[in-house]
């Protein structure tokens, strides 16, 4: 019988070009115990070898991926391909991946259609060459669309929904629109239900296969996104499940693994930027997709939103061309000294932006005390400002309040109320208190000190996890009158809470996109951790005491 | 593609065109006073009259235009500025509306031969008897007259010089009127389905 995740792997595959379900079939290899040495999912071919991998007994093989999505290689196609296959057989793997000079490859064709009788007498012919001890190749395979399907079935199986309702929310899920962005809360709810965390006596085998079989299905749901050429949402997709399969990296060998499906989000932001400059978008500028008067409301937001994929590149310190670059720190300026706070929400991207701004060199102290300024009057309705809408309310809510449609938001945000208190103040201040900006803390104290400061306390493990967290934790809420600025210093170089996070240092960028995109776990302690990960401060603690 | 809300834009796009309509109706009242049907299939309308003579009216687009250019600040792009170019596309819209409507009246009056062709003069009192004496007219149950609607332009409010007509055009109205009220009477009573 064939099963619902059967039919969704066949629908999904017989929709992808080659470079598209590069990335899965990588996953695939993973879940399968490969070990991946090489993959050239944005470079052009290299040797006619798309994918170099090692299988679980440590075979050397060479793949080359070929996008006949619903479709065939007929002998036309094949007599066109046959220069490349040759070159997959005939050339041997970079030295780099072989253990020795003579360490032989198989060497595998693979296609997401099916191929013709004919083509595969020339693909015989070709392999004919591996019988010869000098040729490259020792054998010469091919995997086809069935094959395919039969392996992502078996490793997308075991981790598949066993639930009515969580097969229910994948597919809902997948019916999406491309062009939207997922909600992280429904993705977590989705991923959680694939591969809920790891209780403590979960054996690292489990975790592991638990893992890659989650990256797999995460790879695999992003189709709709894929589809529309989302670059946004896609590396929010990629960055909450990389997010998500932390919690089960225990080990440097997985938490490698999951550094190398976050990369793929790091390409998707490439992506955005390559296409937003040649597009020659500008945050600050007037820019429309189709209808420039439709889109009045999104303009700001969409500039806020690619400059965060530019910071996020810029902090993960991805080589990019020079001319990707400075359009990356262009627009991450431009987001930072003219920022569009619109709720809360906004507040921790804002402070991605900002680190990445310093890290290109900018010098953006100031504005980051303006913004406190400006949050802090918002928050007390001082200066014609009205206060913001607390960080579990997201854009589209927002605007539904401004505008007063309130079949378009959350209900919760029309009974909300949000004068006097606010989260992120603490951490704002601290940052400029790590920063030295002992004048800027001074002047905004008295006014800091009328705000009610909240903050969710809730487990650690929680925090990778998008979903709300009901039945644990607390809400706190802090009140200042006064305090001396030795202590405000010392409490800026204090990563108690954030030292759950000390085992994915090497990933510091990755947990800020994450609380750019999920603003309600960007706790005081997670984003002190970050600015000491990102941002390393000029003056040592006793320097700023003194 | 670059981000964006398709729930947000798709809303604020429907939100602009019922702004456009509404002004449109401001800018030319004529516009503003058509009741509006809604075709949901087919390229073109086709009305069959009494005497089996069919006249069809194409479906014809009305585009308007303006340029807002890529260096504009979106500082400046705000809720005024995107109200002044709905303005601007509202005005355009009208105009283009008006001069299809009205083309379309002047076909449809030119073939059954009631122009009234008053050869570039202003409209005055003998002009507008003439034309409505051209002119079918309808009556309430009680015979009171449905006075028509006059579009145009300033001297149409000019026909009166005083600002109320003069005896000698009530007079020759109500001559008009009486045998207008005559014919519909009879038109009205002709509607019987015989045998």
């Amino acid at each position: 019988m064939i099963s619902v995740v059967e039919r969704l792997i066949e629908s999904w595959l017989d929709s992808q070009t080659e470079r598209r379900y590069q990335p899965t079939f990588i996953q695939l290899l993973i879940s399968e115990g490969w070990s991946v040495l090489h993959n050239t999912r944005h470079s052009p071919i290299e040797l006619g070898k798309d994918v170099i991998a090692r299988d679980p007994q440590g075979v050397l093989h060479c793949f080359q991926l070929k996008g006949n999505p619903g479709g065939r290689v007929t002998k036309s196609e094949a007599q066109t391909l046959l220069p490349q296959v040759l070159e997959l057989i005939e050339l041997p793997a970079p030295s780099l991946y072989r253990q020795d000079a003579n360490e032989r490859h198989v060497a595998v064709f693979v296609t997401n259609g099916t191929i013709d009788e004919e083509a595969m007498v020339l693909f015989e012919a070709a392999a004919a060459r591996t019988a010869k001890t000098v040729c490259p190749a020792s054998r010469f395979e091919v995997i086809t669309r069935g094959h395919l399907v039969a392996r992502l079935a078996k490793v997308a199986g075991a981790v598949w929904p066993s639930t009515v309702e969580g097969t229910r929310q994948i597919l809902n899920f997948m019916a999406e629109d491309g062009r939207t962005t997922p909600d992280p809360k429904r993705l977590s709810e989705i991923l959680e239900a694939t591969a809920p965390g790891p209780d403590a006596s979960a054996s690292r085998p489990a975790r592991s296969a638990h893992l890659s079989s989650l990256l797999l299905i995460a790879e695999i749901i992003k189709a709709p996104w894929y589809a529309a050429a989302n670059h946004y949402a896609l590396q929010v997709m990629t960055i909450v499940a990389s997010v998500h399969a932390l919690r089960f990296a225990q080990d440097a060998q997985s938490r490698a693994a999951v550094g190398a499906y976050a990369a793929l989000a790091l390409d998707h932001c490439r992506d955005l930027i390559q296409e937003a400059r040649a597009q020659r978008f500008e945050p600050d500028k007037v820019w429309a997709e189709r209808d420039t008067l439709g889109e009045f409301d999104v303009m700001w937001e969409r500039g806020r939103l690619v400059g965060d994929a530019a910071a996020t590149l810029l902090l993960s310190g991805r080589d990019l061309d020079p001319e990707d670059r400075d359009y990356a720190v262009q627009l991450v300026e431009k987001t930072v000294l003219t920022p569009m706070l619109w709720g809360l929400a906004a507040v921790p991207a804002y402070i991605l932006r900002y680190w990445a701004a310093c890290r290109a060199g900018d010098e953006v102290t100031g504005s980051l005390a303006v913004a406190l300024g400006a949050l802090i009057d918002a928050t007390l309705e001082q200066g014609g400002r009205s206060p913001l809408p607390a960080s579990y309310y997201g854009f589209v809510d927002v605007w539904a309040l401004n505008a007063g449609l309130r079949h378009m938001a959350d209900d919760t945000i029309f009974e909300d109320n949000f004068v006097g208190r606010a989260m992120y103040l603490r951490a704002m201040l601290q940052l400029l208190a790590r920063r030295g900006d002992k004048l800027a803390c001074t002047r905004i104290w008295p006014d800091f000190s009328k705000v009610v400061h909240e903050e969710p306390e809730l487990p650690d493990e929680r925090f990778f996890d998008a979903n709300l967290v009901r039945g644990a934790g607390k809400l706190s809420t802090f009140i200042f009158r006064s305090k001396d600025w030795a202590q405000l210093v010392r409490e800026s170089q204090d990563l108690t809470g954030g030292l759950f996070l000390e085992p994915h240092k090497d990933l510091a960028w990755l947990i800020a996109a994450y609380v750019a995109i999920v603003p309600y776990r960007a706790w005081t302690g997670v984003l002190m951790w970050l600015d000491h990960q990102l941002a390393p401060s000029p003056y040592s603690p006793s320097q700023l005491a003194a | 593609m670059l981000p964006t809300f398709p729930k947000v834009t798709e809303l604020r796009s429907e939100n602009n065109m019922l702004v456009i309509k509404q002004l449109a109706g401001q800018f030319s009242p004529m516009v503003g006073m058509i009741a509006r049907n809604v075709q949901f299939e087919g390229e073109a309308h086709q009305i069959t009259r009494e005497d089996n003579i069919a006249d069809e009216t194409p479906m014809a687009a009305v585009s308007a235009e303006i340029e807002i250019s890529r260096s504009m600040p979106l500082a400046e792009f705000n809720e005024e500025a995107l109200e002044q170019r709905l303005a601007a596309l509202a005005e355009q819209m009208a105009k283009g509306m008006t001069e299809q409507f009205c083309g379309q009246i002047q076909r449809v009056t030119a073939k059954v031969g009631n122009v009234v062709d008053g050869g570039g003069r202003p409209m005055d009192e003998d002009m507008l008897l003439a034309t409505y004496e051209k002119m079918e007219h309808s009556f309430d149950a009680e015979g009171r007259w449905r006075a028509p609607t006059i579009f145009g332009g300033s001297t149409v409010s000019n026909i009166f010089p005083d600002g109320t007509p003069s005896a000698a055009f009530n007079e020759k109205l109500g001559s008009i009127l009486e045998r207008k009220r005559d014919d519909f009477r009879r038109r009205e009573a002709d509607r019987v389905l015989a045998g």
